[in-house]
């Protein structure tokens, strides 16, 4: 009700605005970071795997498992980031009466994620990146943007969203 | 995660603060010469008196990137948040 209040009152003698978020905000969203970051994931659990398999590890590949690990973890955290920038600073009410499974596809790619980080399994790493498809694909049609599914054409070769652009 | 000041919220603040000492966690709206009119959290204020400050979240552009401001170009401290819900 107070905010009501003020809102008649802005209408009136129009405040100030100032930037309080994203400082500036520059409306780049793109969900092809989180994407990418899920296909790191899947592609160091693959080159964790092969070490895995191996009797014993040499000097340097327990340099290499190290790095691998770092990498995977990296890219966990990235995944979360860029989906909470996304889901916090763009999707508003109209995109949540549209799709209403947005809070709990958020909040499952966050438990999917902390998963994948905490384990070299690579079938928790695929289930994270369905979700992180289904996110981007919901986000390009808040966008009125079509969607279609295709293989990256690199390691490790699964399948992503991408939009279509050429409309 | 959300902000902690969602988008179109309104604030009030006061332009007395410079009669308050600003330390480290208020809330203030600075001028920058940049980014112009910007609420932002106090991180530190250091031994010139130029304050640091940090934003409201971890995608904010960061204290190192944001540099000081001096209190000339601190517009006001923050007392009260009006969120939209």
């Amino acid at each position: 009700m107070l905010y009501e209040l003020i809102k008649k009152l802005d209408n009136k003698m129009h405040f100030s605005t100032v930037s309080a978020h994203c400082d500036i905000p520059c409306k780049i969203y793109d969900p092809i970071t989180a994407q990418i970051a899920t296909l790191t994931m899947i592609r160091m659990v693959d080159l964790l795997v092969e070490l895995q398999n191996k009797a014993k590890l040499t000097t340097e590949e327990q340099a290499q498992f190290t790095r691998l690990v770092a990498q995977k973890e990296h890219h966990g955290i990235k995944v979360k980031e860029e989906i909470t920038v996304i889901w916090g600073d763009f999707i508003k009410e109209p995109q949540l009466i549209k799709f209403p499974e947005l809070h709990s596809l958020v909040h499952s790619i966050m438990l999917e994620a902390s998963k994948a980080k905490q384990h070299i399994n690579k079938e928790i790493a695929l289930s994270l990146l369905s979700k992180v498809n289904r996110f981007a694909e919901i986000f390009w049609h808040c966008k009125d943007i079509e969607t279609y599914s295709a293989q990256c054409p690199y390691p490790p070769e699964q399948s992503l969203i991408y939009p279509f652009l050429n409309q | 995660m959300f902000p902690r000041i969602p988008q179109y919220s309104y604030v009030l603040a006061i332009h007395w603060f410079r009669y308050r000492k600003i330390k480290p966690k208020h809330t203030i709206l600075i001028d920058h010469p940049k980014h112009g009119l910007l609420i932002k959290t106090v991180a530190f204020v250091d031994k010139n008196s130029l304050v640091w400050c940090k934003g409201e979240n971890p995608s904010s552009i960061r204290v190192e990137e944001l540099g000081p401001v001096n209190s000339k170009q601190i517009i006001g401290q923050v007392i009260k948040i009006f969120k939209k819900h």
